[in-house]
């Protein structure tokens, strides 16, 4: 237990500016995804909901690869879905939170005395910001087949083909062991070029 | 070069399991936001399949790896992937000696991470090895694992002496400084009346107007001589803190400037080292000796010295000028000292014993806490030493404290002086 306290404590020591905003948004992103939900929240469980919410995002901003994450993107969805019950178009925003907390939380997970550089800090920004508009979009085009009331199980089924063929296509490319070209590297620095070993 | 194998990440497993299960249990219970819900990690799941690498490593590359500096230069150390379009997080452990930009040696950059480094002062140091990670923009996909380090080897900078050569009598051929015998030189020698066989141009016709006899000027003959650096590297000893200077970083220095100093002389210099830790540099002249000179001492083994036995100096011409750089706390350093005297060789004892330790301004800068049994040994070692100067003076031996580049000035100017000093000649 003194070992856990003292590594949790040098590793808050440890954290450099950089991470600290990083895990800042990341917690700022999470608390307003808990706000959200205990907005549409009824009073049954008004009190337990956001406190195991909160915790869980607490661990999370620590151990953003841990289960941590995953219960909490669950347990937030899950809230939202049973909590909410008025048009499915407000789910599509609360998806995009879901979806930014999620890949926030893929992508703090650098060394947490790392300096972030500016470029990196661009690269990152622009393809958050595309993602959650890509999550809006495909979000709002399900929910819009999910409206169409001749579509019921056309809906489902476009929703079941997509879940099929991503399974499938990842289980697929997992086993491709393609050999494409990769270019190769000019080996300045190394004394023998294969080619002068031949 | 290191090869990292790609592996997916924890974000693209919860991806995969979030979207089916929020996709599947829409459909059993009916719930049609469900599948709206499910549509982040559905994205997140093509996006990492569009991103995914067609091989399964990733090559990433340390430039430079091996690098030579001078001191106070700093060194920007890359890590290199060959993803464009992945983003690079390295971390280099921190090393005493070391000092990195970031000051936490770890950086998140893309493609390319550079850190910055600069060492405290001359020596070898191994950068790394460096804990790499690399990841695609979707955070689907990563590879980490342990780079390639980095060598920098920095040259102990050769600071300017100042004061003469002191050589009293060079024992080369050709040179600068002026000897005993007569011959042609720029220095001149005496006045004296014309004998058969003087060479007309030596005819001084002012002294030969006022005797009305014919007069020559007869030259000294300017020679190089042979200058033997001697370093003992048998103990390290540190000084008031870990950053000051230790014996070794005095003698390297007193080194450096001793051999820029002759070398620009055009007198042959050689290096050798008794504590076995540096090579044995043989005698040299001119600008490349210098470089051969730095670069053996920078390649010095800063580390605990497993030699308890000195390397004594063998085959040394009497005549040579020996600097002997030396903390002399070690019994068989002083009888080298001894014995390159008795050889014939003019040596002058550099003491590189870091300045305050022993003294009583040491005891008094030392920290309640800090004092040990230590502190007193080593201001009874220092009075031994002193009875040790003492009788090497008597014999002949100068012993300097190296306090810089003017230490030895007034030293070398004292041996310039005594050899223009009239000696008692011997008449058979």
């Amino acid at each position: 237990m003194d070992e856990l306290v003292a590594g949790l404590i040098d590793r808050i020591r440890t954290v450099s500016l950089h991470q600290w905003l990083t895990k800042l948004v990341l917690a700022l992103t999470g608390t307003a995804l808990i706000t959200v939900c205990a907005a549409a929240t009824g009073a049954v469980l008004a009190g337990a909901t956001p406190t195991i919410a909160a915790i869980l995002l607490a661990l999370v901003v620590l151990w953003p690869e841990s289960m941590a994450t995953i219960a909490f993107l669950g347990f937030s969805a899950v809230w939202w879905l049973f909590a909410w019950h008025g048009s499915i178009w407000a789910t599509v925003p609360v998806a995009a939170l879901v979806g930014l907390v999620h890949l926030l939380a893929a992508l703090a997970t650098g060394p947490a005395h790392a300096v972030v550089r500016l470029a990196a800090l661009r690269f990152f920004g622009s393809r958050i910001g595309a993602y959650v508009l890509a999550t809006a979009g495909v979000g709002s085009v399900l929910a819009a087949l999910t409206m169409l009331p001749t579509s019921r199980y056309v809906a489902w089924l476009a929703v079941v083909a997509i879940c099929v063929a991503t399974l499938v296509a990842t289980l697929v490319a997992g086993s491709i062991d393609d050999a494409a070209v990769v270019p190769e590297m000019p080996d300045d620095d190394e004394p023998y070029l294969p080619e002068d070993l031949a | 070069m290191t090869e990292l194998p790609i592996r997916p990440t924890p974000a693209l497993v919860r991806s995969l399991i979030l979207g089916l299960l929020l996709a599947l249990g829409g459909i059993l219970l009916g719930q049609r936001g469900a599948a709206v819900m499910a549509a982040p990690f559905i994205v997140h799941v093509a996006w990492g399949l569009f991103t995914r690498a067609r091989t399964d490593v990733v090559r990433v590359r340390t430039q430079p790896r091996l690098v030579a500096v001078h001191e106070d230069d700093s060194v920007p150390v890359r890590m290199v992937t060959d993803r464009p379009g992945w983003w690079i997080a390295v971390s280099w452990p921190l090393r005493f000696g070391l000092r990195l930009a970031p000051r936490s040696g770890a950086v998140i950059d893309t493609t390319d991470a550079k850190v910055v480094v600069e060492p405290h002062t001359w020596g070898r140091y191994l950068v790394g090895p460096p804990e790499v990670a690399v990841m695609d923009a979707s955070g689907s996909w990563r590879a980490a694992g342990e780079g390639t380090s980095a060598y920098v080897v920095v040259r102990p900078a050769a600071a300017s002496l100042v004061g003469s050569s002191g050589i009293t009598r060079p024992i080369g051929m050709a040179g600068s400084h002026p000897s005993a015998t007569p011959g042609e030189g720029s220095q001149l020698a005496e006045l004296r009346e014309f004998r058969l066989g003087d060479r007309l141009k030596r005819i001084n016709w002012r002294v030969t107007s006022r005797t009305g006899r014919l007069h020559v000027a007869t030259m000294l003959t300017e020679r190089d001589t042979d200058v033997l650096l001697v370093m003992d590297t048998l103990h390290d000893v540190p000084g008031f803190t870990a950053m000051d200077a230790t014996s070794l970083d005095l003698a390297v220095r007193a080194v450096a400037a001793l051999s820029r100093h002759y070398l620009g002389y055009g007198d042959r210099v050689a290096v050798h080292d008794i504590g076995r830790r540096m090579r044995h540099v043989r005698a040299g002249t001119g600008p490349r000796q210098l470089l051969v000179t730095i670069d053996a001492l920078s390649r010095i083994d800063r580390g605990t010295n497993p030699v308890f036995r000195g390397r004594p100096i063998r085959g040394i011409t009497p005549g040579t000028l020996v600097f002997f750089c030396s903390p002399l706390i070690d019994e068989s350093s002083t009888t080298e000292v001894g014995r390159l005297r008795q050889l014939g060789c003019e040596v002058v004892v550099v003491d590189t014993l870091p300045g305050d330790l022993g003294t009583p301004r040491w005891l008094r800068r030392r920290r309640r806490r800090d004092r040990s049994w230590l502190d007193e040994a080593w201001v009874v070692r220092r009075l031994e030493r002193d009875e040790v100067f003492a009788r090497l003076r008597q014999a002949g031996v100068p012993v300097v404290a190296w306090r810089g580049t003017g230490s030895l000035a007034g030293v070398l100017a004292t041996m310039e002086r005594s050899r223009r000093a009239p000696r008692l000649a011997r008449r058979v």
